[in-house]
């Protein structure tokens, strides 16, 4: 929580992503905080402690988005981690969803109504 | 050269060095030297045309020779470069036929001729030359398929990349355009609004050929192996999150839904990436193709050690006709109810495939105008697993 709002961390190493969710997440009265790799996105985590965490796993850097799941998993992390994906990538995630303690998988391009019941149940 | 090689201690010399005579007799050596002529052909010059009838072959001495094949479009596509100890026309030393390739030379090039009838009567003194000659004509097509092989290599790990590439800017943009349909920065109007979706829609038609050629560049890929998980629950693993994945899209054409499974747990041995790929695709599919409005039935279950999904749906269906196009690569259905919709030619192709991977099928059943079902079944133990 920051001034009254939950804090969601964004990350993604695609910068148009970032500012459209950035806009939607804003909208619905949520603080959005992001990072650009799964390693800045861990150091984000510790220092600012968000409500939420929504992770890409197609950056550049490979298995970058998984690594940093885990890495979360294994730090005690609590709060809900959602990822973001294409619907391909999404098929195969299916099998390791459970395994990595997912809150949720979000296909991209993002349905914005499907993100917002997704952040509200998440976020009660 | 060529005066040189009319030498016949030179003649027979450069006989004796080609390895795959080496079993071969020397009297029956000094024989086929007798019947081989010198012959010198120039810089560009033509030795024969792709289609010409041949009766004759050769054995290269110096120099090196352009292998041409004629594409399609009926442009020449060089294929191969002969050098020296290599034969050409060697196929119709044994078999009378037409060429089936443009030789060019790529400057002089001396080689030794001889023809059918000549070579003939030498292989009924010894059939050791004629294995001598299948041993080229072996190592000839090893080194083809191996060429072969490496270009579908190439050309499947660069279609992985160029639509893996493509993905990520296209899903941005279909994103954006979402940002403004749904008005976060600012009013539109109605014809605004009509335009993006549009845009959107072709969007997300480009992403879902971009996925089917992403699968079909890994299913292509011939070092492909499959990763079997030993206890996947069908029901739970594949069938059943599929369903709720494509959920949204099934509403938004008021599609009705069956499902009926015996029991919850159905365990396989099976690559769960992949037949997650091939029940997505039957499901997609059904969605794509059903009526509005229309019905969809998921049937799960055992037949003879088999493990059994079937998808059915309400809609245009296919000809018995057209059925036999069904699981070829890019191809689509000539029926004018189907040609209305965007369809790639990947998806069934890709689920045979994958079904011929876990050593299963796929069948196909329809009434024409009224209702299309797709049938897959493998056996639910891989215990020989399929090379492929």
């Amino acid at each position: 929580m920051k001034d009254g709002k939950k804090v969601i961390l964004y990350v993604d190493d695609d910068v148009d992503f970032r500012d459209s969710m950035r806009t939607v997440i804003e909208a619905e009265g949520y603080l959005m905080i992001e990072a650009a790799t799964g390693e800045e996105g861990i150091h984000l985590y510790n220092e600012e402690l968000p409500d939420l965490v929504i992770v890409d796993l197609m950056m550049e850097e490979i298995d970058s988005g998984t690594k940093m799941v885990r890495d979360l998993n294994s730090s005690g992390c609590q709060v809900p981690i959602i990822v973001a994906s294409s619907v391909g990538d999404a098929l195969s995630m299916t099998a390791d969803y459970e395994e990595l303690g997912l809150s949720g998988v979000l296909q991209k391009p993002v349905d914005f109504d499907t993100l917002i019941a997704l952040l509200k149940s998440k976020l009660k | 050269m060529t005066d040189k090689l009319n030498n016949m201690k030179d003649l027979q010399g450069f006989i004796h060095q080609l390895d795959f005579f080496d079993s071969i007799e020397d009297h029956l050596l000094d024989d086929l030297v007798q019947k081989l002529k010198p012959a010198l052909y120039r810089d560009q010059e033509i030795i024969w045309n792709e289609g010409d009838s041949g009766n004759w072959g050769f054995v290269i001495v110096s120099g090196e020779i352009e292998v041409y094949k004629k594409a399609e479009n009926g442009a020449m596509i060089a294929v191969d470069l002969l050098k020296p100890n290599q034969w050409g026309g060697i196929s119709n030393l044994l078999v009378l036929g037409c060429r089936h390739y443009r030789f060019v030379c790529r400057g002089d090039v001396n080689v030794l001729t001889i023809n059918k009838e000549d070579l003939s009567e030498l292989m009924k003194t010894d059939s050791s030359l004629s294995i001598a000659l299948l041993k080229v004509m072996s190592h000839r097509f090893a080194d083809n398929t191996s060429r072969l092989a490496d270009t579908i290599q190439y050309l499947t790990e660069v279609l992985g990349f160029a639509s893996h590439e493509l993905q990520s800017p296209i899903s941005s943009m279909v994103t954006d355009a979402q940002l403004l349909t749904k008005e976060y920065l600012g009013p539109l109007n109605e014809k605004q609004k009509e335009k993006l979706k549009r845009s959107i829609n072709k969007g997300k038609y480009l992403l879902n050929l971009i996925q089917k050629y992403l699968n079909l560049s890994r299913l292509e890929d011939i070092s492909l192996k499959l990763r079997i998980t030993p206890n996947v629950n069908l029901i739970e693993d594949v069938v059943e999150p599929m369903i709720d994945l494509f959920e949204s899209e099934r509403l938004n054409k008021n599609i009705k839904f069956d499902y009926f499974c015996v029991d919850k747990i159905l365990i396989v041995e099976c690559d769960i990436v992949l037949i997650l790929i091939a029940f997505s695709n039957l499901l997609k599919n059904a969605i794509h193709y059903g009526n509005e409005g229309g019905r969809i039935r998921v049937s799960i279950q055992v037949e003879n050690e088999t493990a059994c999904m079937k998808v059915w749906n309400e809609g245009s269906g296919f000809s018995k006709k057209e059925s036999n196009k069904l699981f070829k690569r890019f191809s689509r259905l000539d029926n004018p109810a189907l040609r209305l919709k965007s369809g790639t030619g990947i998806g069934l192709y890709s689920t045979w495939k994958i079904m011929q991977l876990h050593s299963g099928k796929i069948e196909a059943d329809s009434e024409e105008g009224k209702w299309a079902e797709f049938k897959l079944t493998f056996p639910i133990k891989q215990t020989e697993l399929p090379e492929e």
